[in-house]
């Protein structure tokens, strides 16, 4: 029996096509003798990974074949067989390169590309006649220019909540593409270069961000203050309307690792109405699913069923309306007589600036979470432009230890913080014992006598107190151990293992034969280590350094990091320094301390409220004669 | 009545949270964006950033809607074990509601009170699902901090540290708790019982 784990990340149309296609590639592939079952999971791509996590840790041969995202091969490798072995280099070839390479890790197939998407700019047709365009925008500039004139234009007429141009600006993975495709097309680069060495920002790049920026300001109405995800109907609800009608362009492919050769961007850009910024190289990106099979290595006994299963998941037929990565289909007649804009998304496919996934596996989550809360916080005017530049460059530290160490810290830093080495050191010693389940966790050695003891209460008197109890207390203690043992299993047991597991640095579903070392107290130095900052001196309105009795005068700390480190505004009262220059300070993982000190005052205030609340409601409600106030 | 004020309680906390984060959008299908916007100004045009800087307010907010009837139901369930003979004698003395509230109600519920805030605040200390529906990774609570460190980052090492750093947390508020109230209540019921059972066995 094989089992397919299958499922979607958008709309619900989109969940219940790729679970019904995935249910009819599997029909298509049986053998005689082999049943396929196809799983259901969950609907949001992190959602999913997290399960897909679960069973690798597991060891789970439950599932053969896993469907899985364009951002993961190069992370989850380890556990997929390679499927060149299965005689997969005819068939790949035939699939566009660039996915095909993003599949490949260390020379290893580990997935047939499914299908691909890509992102499409809607306009409407009669707005564009209305307001005297001759056709859909070709450069971004044109794009803020008529999305701001049809917008002034269509609230002049009494329409208050038109909006010219919206997009996803939210806070998430999604942000990474729509920001990527920003700076790929104004010949920024990626995030992190294919050589690992993290993209040094160039001088054209700057001149973009004005207009962005102004988008975001103006004509982004969607959820962009961390209310998650961008769910579209949310962001169109009401009487909002999207430029759209016709489908007329691209965006960009998201996978494959290089940035577009000139040659190709020429044949690019003949084509349509595709935003670039000036005169520049196009950009695309290979959007977010691309669906390869996969197979677990546990699993190769069942390889009989393997080849026709990837036939079946080739065949057309079972694609349905989703884009096919065969190169083939977008110059096939029949495809292009039903679907005729395919024919213009093949450049898309074949031009795709990568979301740096392989690049920077298996740190790729850090790297694009810190970009996208990055872009967030400057299209939310939380941070300033050369902020934004400087937090996107500093923030992946962790991910690349490839690149000069001068182009990542750009903030001094000293104190705990700058003895913050790599965090996966080879050279340490000192391995973690491996825990051994099997080790009885909460059986109790001590001699009998005086077991008794630690399973009550201890009263004040001390153990000898425990003779004088009655003897029906000593009975009930008896009958109470089954439960003291169990108690011990499920809570000290996991408690153990979490301690210990955080001195080490193990990943989670690495793989069998790696193992976590022991790194000290490295773990929790990132996460509560502060980084110390030089205030800056304060100076007169002429511009001198302000000096007053012959002593420096330094800004006002409070003032400063408010400026210049929203994200830990919140500890700055907690810790007063002593000495003058080095006030302000922010978290290694700023995001923690946040989380802490939004969880304490979470948990103050609601429990207070709660508390008030609660009294006075009872206080109502209890029965007249008692409580009656 | 009782019953009916359970209901947001009975919700499952991921749907009361997408119900209120929906409520809360900064746009016009933000209920709370769109009726503070269409009387001041018609157009609604701006996604108001006021709501950002009331995110933890907001999570405050819903907390609150959702826990305060089984605060509520717990207190009145302490209430109903106070004796009505005291109330009655206090009134004979002639003491007043807040004076009765104070010197009665209030020491007697203690117990009770002290186990509702224990429950409670080790609750919210380790709020998860909140945070995670409502903001995913735009804002963490400690919990989902250390369960995306997990899943998306697959840092064991360094959700576990964040577990280890929620446990010292919650343990220090339960020393708090325990040594304000741990003794100080029990005592303070046995004394009462004792003022009781002297009082029956007088009359």
């Amino acid at each position: 029996m094989a089992s397919i784990s299958s499922s979607s990340s958008r709309s619900p149309e989109g969940t219940s096509q790729e679970l019904q296609l995935t249910r009819r590639a599997a029909l298509h592939g049986q053998n005689p003798g082999v049943t396929v079952d196809v799983l259901d999971t969950p609907d949001l791509a992190d959602d999913r990974l997290g399960l897909y996590l679960q069973f690798f840790e597991a060891q789970s041969s439950e599932v053969d074949v896993y469907q899985i995202d364009v951002i993961w091969p190069g992370d989850l490798a380890v556990h997929f067989v390679d499927l060149f072995e299965y005689g997969a280099a005819t068939s790949s070839a035939q699939h566009f390169p660039a996915i095909v390479e993003n599949n490949t890790v260390d020379g290893r197939l580990i997935g047939i590309p499914w299908f691909t998407d890509a992102g499409l700019l809607y306009y409407r047709t009669d707005l564009l006649e209305k307001y005297g365009f001759d056709g859909p925008p070709a450069t971004w500039s044109e794009l803020t220019e008529m999305a701001q004139t049809i917008q002034d234009g269509e609230r002049a007429e009494g329409n208050a909540d038109f909006w010219g141009f919206v997009w996803q600006g939210n806070a998430y993975e999604g942000l990474t593409c729509d920001a990527l495709e920003w700076i790929a097309s104004n010949a920024g680069g990626s995030i992190i270069e294919p050589r690992r060495h993290h993209h040094r920002q160039q001088p054209q790049r700057r001149r973009d961000h004005r207009p962005r920026r102004q988008l975001g300001r103006h004509d982004q109405p969607a959820g962009r203050h961390g209310l998650r995800r961008g769910r579209r109907p949310q962001h169109v609800a009401g009487r909002q309307r999207r430029l759209h009608a016709q489908l007329a362009l691209r965006l960009l492919a998201r996978s494959g690792r290089t940035a577009p050769s000139p040659a190709s961007s020429t044949s690019a850009r003949s084509r349509p109405a595709t935003p670039r910024g000036g005169p520049r190289r196009d950009a695309r990106r290979l959007a977010a699913r691309r669906e390869p099979l996969q197979q677990q290595p546990r699993a190769r006994r069942r390889r009989g069923a393997l080849p026709r299963l990837l036939r079946g998941a080739e065949d057309p037929r079972h694609r349905g309306q989703l884009n096919p990565t065969i190169m083939a289909l977008y110059e096939d007649a029949d495809v292009l007589e039903a679907t005729p804009f395919f024919g213009s998304l093949y450049d898309v496919f074949i031009n795709a600036v990568a979301r740096p996934s392989t690049a920077t596996a298996p740190n790729y989550a850090q790297v694009s979470s810190a970009f996208y809360r990055a872009v967030h916080s400057v299209l939310t005017g939380r941070r300033g432009r050369r902020d934004r530049a400087r937090a996107a460059r500093a923030r992946p530290r962790g991910a690349d230890r490839a690149s000069p160490p001068g182009a990542l810290s750009p903030t001094p830093r000293v104190g705990p913080a700058a003895s913050g080495g790599p965090r996966h050191p080879t050279d340490r010693t000192g391995r973690v014992e491996p825990f051994d389940p099997t080790r009885p966790v909460a059986e109790d050695h001590r001699p009998r006598s005086r077991r008794r003891c630690s399973c009550g209460r201890e009263s004040p008197e001390g153990a000898g107190a425990v003779e004088a109890r009655p003897r029906e207390e000593r009975m009930a203690l008896w009958l109470l151990l089954p439960s003291f043992l169990i108690i011990a299993i499920v809570a000290i047991y996991p408690l153990g293992r979490v301690f210990i597991s955080s001195f080490t640095n193990e990943r989670f579903a690495a793989g069998t034969d790696i193992r976590g070392e022991f790194v000290g107290f490295q773990n929790y130095q990132q996460l509560l280590s502060m980084t110390l900052r030089a205030v800056p001196q304060r100076s007169t309105p002429t511009g001198n350094p302000d000096v007053e009795d012959g002593a420096p005068v330094y800004e006002n700390a409070r003032l400063f990091l408010r400026r210049s480190t929203p994200a830990c505004a919140t500890i700055r009262s907690h810790l007063r320094p002593v000495r003058q220059p080095l006030r302000p300070r922010r978290g290694q993982r700023p995001d923690f301390i946040r989380g802490v000190w939004d969880t304490l005052v979470f948990t103050v205030s609601s429990v207070a409220l709660e508390t008030l609340l609660g009294m006075i409601i009872a206080l109502t409600l209890a029965p007249s004669s008692s409580a009656a106030v | 009545m009782r019953a009916a004020m359970l209901v947001p309680w009975a919700i499952i906390t991921v749907v009361s949270a997408r119900i209120w984060e929906w409520m809360l959008q900064p746009t016009r299908a933000g209920f709370f964006n769109t009726s503070s916007t269409t009387s001041a100004s018609p157009t609604a045009a701006s996604p108001s950033s006021r709501l950002a800087s009331l995110q933890v307010p907001a999570m405050v907010m819903i907390d609150v809607w959702k826990t305060t009837p089984f605060m509520a139901l717990l207190l009145l369930a302490g209430l109903s074990t106070i004796p009505r003979e005291l109330y009655e004698a206090a009134e004979v003395d002639g003491a007043g509601p807040i004076r009765r509230f104070f010197s009665i109600t209030l020491p007697l519920l203690t117990p009770t009170l002290a186990v509702a805030l224990i429950f409670r605040t080790l609750d919210a200390l380790r709020v998860f699902d909140l945070f995670q529906v409502v903001y995913g990774e735009a804002r963490y609570s400690m919990a989902s901090y250390a369960y995306y460190q997990l899943i998306a980052v697959r840092n064991v090492g360094m959700s576990s540290a964040a577990s280890v750093v929620i446990f010292i947390v919650i343990f220090v508020f339960a020393i708090f708790y325990i040594r304000r109230w741990g003794s100080n209540a029990t005592s303070k019921r046995k004394r009462v019982t004792k003022v009781l059972g002297r009082s029956a066995s007088g009359s």
